[in-house]
């Protein structure tokens, strides 16, 4: 028989091996969640040296039996360098501790809605987010996130009154006017989405995604010709809800990487000098010779240049060259080069700009940009033959590269083909009809060409009419309507026109246009054609800017989980 | 506390649970002779190639009434080339029909004797007769280059990529699609393809905390797609600067054609990653117009170009136009754009309920489906993430980006139901999924699926969903004529006959039209979900009606019939021609 003070030992021993089991710990009579330093092996060092420094003011801060509120803090914050690093499973129980320790702090339910939205557990998220605002009802942020979240569910009647007081709280917050579009769309009550959508639109312009909405909702009133200009203007771009909790949490990380990407959104929102102090810490994180440190040292170069320090820009810029590897393919190295060979053309420095950018292609075949810059340089240069072959490049990489058509034709006309470049305007207005560049160039070739073969004033005066007729005006297509009264022999009238088109061009302040459309007036009083379709050093487009390609081709990034 | 503490340590009663009920989908790769591994040709580089492949097929290669397999096969990447023992695999179907009605699934591997040898690293697969000789030709996209294998009908194939003129030199091109957009009776030839990669150029990608890691789609350019129209001759050309208005780019992954504005032509929808997708409307004069933007199709609700990897087309609401329904990365949930019957869409992931199961899933393949057979198009997705998930990578997963795939049930009311957890052992089985492929394999009457996995192993879903609903089976088909040169399926003089062969005819549109139950709308396809073909035959769902329908068929050049009294519960062929 078993004496009682044993029973209640071995009773004792099972609750003890219960709890141990479920991985709680006992302390001041809470039961808190384990949170284990998890596998940090595969992650950067100064990633790891972060986890463990907040690990142990966690492991001190428990074994120093501080207080709830110092405690909730030390779990939090160890909550959050893990959820920053993806570390999701374990920094769960990190701020659900903390949540039970510090019941009255908004953050800890805060941050738990984002982790559980993460992991895809919808439910647990909309809980999570309801918490915060039972703590901080105003919360901006935190309205915003549920309100996007009902809508995902299919609630557009849940996520509506979220969006109302977000937009009563702050109403010039874009992602607050976008969310009452969505629900208006939801809702098919087209007339209020079209509202808010232009509200959204007029406060943030460059909000560009929400063209594409806004002309669903135009199209869903039947006003198709209100719909197509707003899909024209479409661009991608993310909608960022104002969440100074989420920043924090996006700018915890201590590696290059980390430093990388809030430099690059530094760039997003054109804060060249925070993106360069960005820049710079990544570097310090980073280690030399490798490609994050050089597209680090490449970007910094941008930034610098976009800050006006041309000379640091450059420095950076050649850092990346030096530190290249011997051959291969190198995205960082390709854009140095290209940026470098931008600067040193637009210096005149002709000969070295053409090797960086052959080196830019070099290093990075399909680089369009580089190949169309070197085309340009060349031909701006006298060298169209030695042109032609790039602006075939650019065009096999991205068939939709017009300005390489017209460059290509241009070079063609430098060369004196005329009938060659004709008959390959002809076939790129056939293919690309909608751009009005090809169109005006094939009318100007037409109106202008020396070769009498090329040559056809009428249907050049047709083709500009035509786009005139369309709507389409701007100075270029005025100075082509006029070239082609003039080879038709209308002087009168080609006069008219051309001096109607100087006056635009210097009130919009194009003063270099004006001085060289002063030559063919000149030529027209004379009741001579024009016989130059363009000047020979007319650039086909501006060459993008590294901070251009910088956006388009993000280097050293995942997308977060 | 005592006493629950006691429990804890005492032994559990015996549990008398009740036997589990039929698993409505079954694995039976392995069984079935399918014993199939992708390689990806992982080996720590983390090229971006390792996580695109495979697609699969179905097809019946050797007209015998089944459906054989194609899956391609990837190599160690790297290297110059494979060992012994890999290359895309082509399967026989040898189903046999037992006494009792029962099937014992089997398949043979065929391939050596078949003269396939395609070593290089594969992609996707299209299937398509297009020489019209009656036997189902099959083109292979892959990294570097595709190849078009021409049905010799004798259980071989002979790659005429080039006398074809259809190799795509250089072309990541990944889904494919047969169709014939300008109704000349032959099948026309679109190739999505994807990124301007080269292993040499391969971009070092890291995440946040600074492990290697895949890149996003991002990280590359994409490479312009190719439309090549069929001479007629064994040839094609490519149209493609000529027929897609403004030009075609990419980087596209899943592609699928349909009449998505009702105007008897067909049109193609290619989903392009991270990119707007784009709706190509047929002029009906050889050119395409991409309205997706206007339409509603192109970007999310929001106004954000998604992931859109796996595209299917298909009349879910039953009213008569045909839907579309996209798989994406995760956060992003999956696609389902509504058809307003012109060509106009609008994004109703959320109210359908389709949004939140798929918020931490990637999906690939995918296709609507009636796997309950009660007349309403189900879902099906593989799913398989795109960089490492963690806590797998915790676990010494070697390939950690492993998912389940998902079932969804058309609940007939404009929302879906996440059925996962009732479908099978099988979704429980966590893989990289790429490829789906759908038909009916065994021949019974309910539609199968096949799934690629990327360096996994093939899985065979074998549909044994409990149902007693009707169904009915349709094979559209119009007589093919030789006369010792290839010519288009001309329409058979009265009281013509033909030799007896004939080919599929896809994009075939059917309406099902019964006394006492709505009409319901389908079409013979085999493109759509993601880098695979498909069944061409049309498998519809009665649900518990028995009345035998009339059939209303559009066929691809326009031209109608109607088939009275068409025979349910059994697989019926139609050919053109032959109703009124």
């Amino acid at each position: 028989m078993i004496s009682g003070r044993p029973v209640r030992l071995v009773a004792l021993c099972c609750l003890v091996v219960v709890f141990a089991a479920a991985g709680c710990r006992r302390w001041a009579g809470r039961n808190l969640l384990a949170a284990p330093l998890p596998d940090l092996s595969r992650v950067d060092a100064g990633v790891q040296a972060q986890v463990r420094g907040r690990y142990e003011t966690l492991t001190r801060a428990l074994s120093d039996r501080a207080d709830a509120p110092e405690l909730a803090s030390a779990f939090g914050q160890y909550g959050m360098v893990l959820q920053a690093a993806e570390f999701y499973d374990v920094a769960e129980p990190c701020y659900l501790n903390a949540q039970k320790l510090e019941p009255d702090e908004v953050r800890w339910p805060y941050y738990l809605a984002g982790l559980y939205k993460s992991r895809g557990e919808t439910d647990k998220a909309e809980a999570a987010y309801k918490q915060a605002l039972a703590l901080r009802p105003d919360d901006l942020a935190a309205l915003i996130w549920l309100g996007r979240l009902h809508l995902d569910q299919g609630r557009p009647e849940a996520a509506e009154p979220l969006f109302v007081k977000a937009n009563s709280l702050a109403p010039r917050t874009v992602a607050a006017l976008a969310g009452l579009g969505r629900v208006a769309v939801a809702k098919r009550d087209y007339p209020q989405a079209v509202k808010y959508l232009e509200d959204a639109l007029a406060i943030d312009p460059e909000a560009e995604s929400l063209h594409a909405p806004l002309a669903a909702a135009y199209r869903g009133l039947g006003q198709l010709d209100k719909a197509q200009p707003h899909l024209r203007q479409w661009r991608n771009r993310d909608l960022p809800v104002p969440d100074p909790l989420q920043q924090e949490l996006d700018l915890l990380l201590e590696s290059a990487l980390s430093y990388e990407l809030r430099g690059v959104r530094a760039f997003e929102a054109r804060a060249w000098p925070q993106a360069v102090q960005f820049f710079r810490k990544g570097i310090e994180l980073s280690h030399e010779d490798t490609q994050l440190s050089r597209s680090l040292h490449h970007k910094l170069g941008t930034a610098l240049y976009l800050t006006g320090d041309i000379q640091g820009a450059r420095e950076q810029f050649e850092e990346v060259v030096r530190h290249a590897p011997p051959g291969g393919l190198d995205e960082a190295t390709s854009k140095a080069h290209y940026s470098l060979g931008v600067l040193l053309a637009s210096r005149g420095d002709t000969q070295p700009a053409v090797q960086h950018l052959l080196a830019a292609v070099q290093y990075q075949p399909n680089y369009v940009e580089a190949h169309m810059a070197v085309a340009d340089v060349l031909r701006r240069t006298g060298r169209g033959e030695a042109s032609l072959s790039h602006y075939r490049d650019a065009i096999a990489i991205n068939p939709r590269q017009n300005v390489a058509r017209l460059g290509y034709a241009m070079a063609l006309v430098q060369l004196r083909r005329y009938r060659e470049a004709r008959d390959w305007l002809d076939e790129s207005v056939q293919l690309y009809g909608d751009r009005p560049d090809l169109k005006i160039a094939l009318a100007r070739l037409l109106a202008t060409s020396p070769d009498a073969g090329a040559r056809d004033g009428a249907r050049a005066l047709s083709i500009a009419q035509q786009m005139f007729d369309a709507g389409e005006k701007s100075t270029a297509l005025g100075e082509t309507i006029a070239m082609a009264l003039a080879e038709q022999g209308n002087f009168a009238q080609a006069i008219g026109i051309q001096r109607d088109v100087m006056a635009a061009a210097q009130r919009a302040g194009m003063t270099a246009s004006v001085q060289r459309m002063a030559a063919n007036l000149a030529l027209y009083e004379r009741h001579q054609p024009c016989r130059a379709p363009w000047f020979e050093d007319d650039l086909v487009s501006v060459p993008t800017t590294a901070v251009t390609a910088e956006t388009s081709i993000p280097s050293s990034t995942v997308q977060p989980h | 506390m005592l006493l629950l503490g006691l429990a804890a340590c005492a032994a559990s009663p015996k549990n008398t649970a009740p036997a589990p009920a039929a698993e409505w989908f079954t694995d039976v790769a392995q069984a079935a002779g399918l014993d199939f591994t992708h390689v990806n040709g992982m080996s720590g580089r983390f090229y971006y190639p390792e996580i695109m492949a495979p697609g699969v097929g179905l097809f019946d290669y050797d007209n015998d009434g089944d459906l054989d397999v194609y899956v391609t096969q990837g190599h160690l990447l790297g290297t110059n080339g494979p060992s012994d023992g890999t290359g895309d695999r082509l399967f026989r179907n040898d189903t046999v029909t037992n006494p009792d009605g029962t099937h014992t699934i089997h398949f043979t591997d065929v391939t050596t004797p078949s003269g396939i040898s395609l070593r290089s690293y594969g992609m996707g697969i299209a299937a398509g007769d297009f020489n019209n000789d009656g036997f189902v030709d099959l083109y292979r996209t892959g990294l570097s280059g595709a190849v078009l294998l021409r049905n010799n009908g004798d259980g071989t194939f002979t790659d005429v990529t080039k006398a074809a003129g259809v190799g795509d030199p250089g072309g990541w091109g990944v889904s494919a699609t047969f169709f014939d957009y300008d109704r000349d009776g032959w099948l026309d030839l679109f190739v999505g393809n994807y990124l301007i990669y080269s292993l040499a150029g391969d971009v070092q990608c890291l995440s946040v905390t600074g492990r290697r890691d895949y890149c996003p789609p991002n990280s590359y350019r994409a490479q312009p797609s190719h439309l090549y129209h069929n001479r007629g001759n064994g040839t094609f050309e490519d149209v493609t600067a000529k027929a897609f208005v403004n030009g075609a780019y990419g980087p596209a992954l899943g592609s699928a054609t349909a009449d998505f504005n009702n105007d008897g032509w067909i049109d193609l929808y290619v989903a392009n990653d991270g990119q707007p997708n784009q709706l190509w409307i047929n002029q009906h004069d050889g050119t395409f117009k991409d309205t997706a933007f206007l339409a509603g199709a192109a970007v999310s609700g929001t106004g954000q170009a998604e992931a859109s990897m796996g595209v299917d087309a298909g009349d879910f609401d039953n009213d008569g136009d045909e839907d579309l329904f996209i798989t994406n990365w995760l956060d992003q949930m999956n696609v389902l754009y509504l058809n307003d019957g012109a060509g106009n869409f609008e994004d109703r992931r959320a109210a359908a309920g389709l949004g939140p199961p798929s918020l931490a899933k990637t999906g690939f393949g995918a296709g609507w489906m009636d796997f309950d057979r009660d007349g309403w198009l189900d879902l099906f997705v593989a799913n398989g993430g795109v960089a490492t998930i963690e806590a797998l990578a915790r676990a010494n997963d070697p390939f950690p980006l492993k998912m389940t795939p998902q079932l969804y049930r058309n609940l007939g009311t404009g929302r879906f139901e996440d059925v996962s957890s009732r479908a099978g052992a099988v979704f429980k089985i966590a893989d990289v999924g790429r490829g789906a492929a759908f038909g009916d394999i065994d021949n019974d009457g309910d539609t199968d699926i096949i799934v690629g996995n990327t360096n996994g192993k093939l899985r065979v879903l074998v549909n044994g969903e409990p149902n007693r609903n009707h169904w009915l089976g349709l094979r559209l088909v119009a007589p093919v004529q030789r006369s010792g040169r290839l010519q288009p399926a001309d329409r058979l003089p009265e009281g013509g006959r033909h030799d007896g062969r004939v080919r599929d005819m896809l994009g075939a549109r059917v309406q099902i039209v019964r006394a006492n139950t709505p009409a319901l709308w389908r079409r013979a396809r085999a493109d759509g979900s993601y880098a695979s073909a498909n069944d061409p035959r049309v498998l519809v769902g009665l649900g518990a009606s028995a009345e035998t329908p009339r059939v209303k068929v559009t066929w691809p050049d326009g031209r109608l019939e109607e088939f009275s009294a068409v025979a349910v519960d059994r697989y019926v062929t139609l050919e053109e021609g032959t109703g009124k």
